[in-house]
């Protein structure tokens, strides 16, 4: 009977990490230099993940990439100047964001 | 002359009902008017310093939330059980076993 229940946790642990199989997403940070508000385009300046007390969200790497968000879930509406934080698939030569977090207005550290 | 009495005092009531009514249901919609407009709170886990487990968990967090809710159900319940076995283990080490209760109240 326990060796069955073990079975059963063993099995579905399994099928839960297959299910999750090729569901991934690269992240990354930086600063809103653009945002339109039509095509739902962000542009973006990548931060590096060097924290410190004076840089907080990372230092800036003078890397600017572009963003189509026209199908991802966005919180508070990305202003240029905020941080933001975006989960994307590379699609291609395109960035498709999934999740745009605004590290700015939403900063769960400050609460 | 009564009858008319009733009819406008039963109109009377069926108006005040119904404006009672408006406003209860429209009293949400002023409390929600008086505050900013709200936002979808979005939160992205930062998976570039992550690795392992934590990475995996991190990621699934970023893009399939209800496999990670479903996670999260199997791991509680998992952790439940560990903690069920173990304290079952501790109470047997003192004496007292928990498999077989005899009623001796009656």
């Amino acid at each position: 009977m326990r060796k069955r229940f073990w079975m059963v946790i063993l099995g579905l642990i399994c099928s839960l990490g297959l299910a999750a199989w090729g569901t991934c997403a690269e992240v990354s940070q930086g600063k809103c230099l653009k945002f339109e508000e039509a095509g739902k385009l962000i542009t973006l300046e990548e931060y590096d993940t060097d924290f410190s007390p004076q840089n907080p969200y990372g230092r800036p790497t003078g890397v600017t990439s572009v963003y189509d968000a026209s199908g991802a879930l966005i919180g508070a509406p990305p202003k240029p100047g905020d941080i933001l934080r975006i989960a994307y698939e590379v699609k291609g030569t395109q960035r498709v964001a999934l999740k745009v977090m605004n590290v700015t207005r939403q900063d769960l550290m400050k609460k | 002359m009564a009858g008319k009495i009733r009819g406008v005092k039963n109109r009377v009531l069926w108006a005040l009902g119904a404006w009672s009514l408006s406003l209860w249901l429209l009293l949400p919609d002023w409390v929600w008017a008086a505050g900013e407009k709200a936002t979808n709170l979005v939160v992205v886990a930062d998976t570039r310093r992550l690795s392992g487990i934590m990475k995996y968990f991190a990621n699934l967090y970023n893009t399939n939330t209800l496999l990670f809710a479903i996670w999260a159900v199997v791991l509680t319940a998992l952790w439940g059980a560990i903690l069920g076995f173990l304290m079952d283990f501790l109470m047997q080490r003192t004496g007292l076993d928990l498999k077989s209760r005899k009623i001796v109240e009656h």
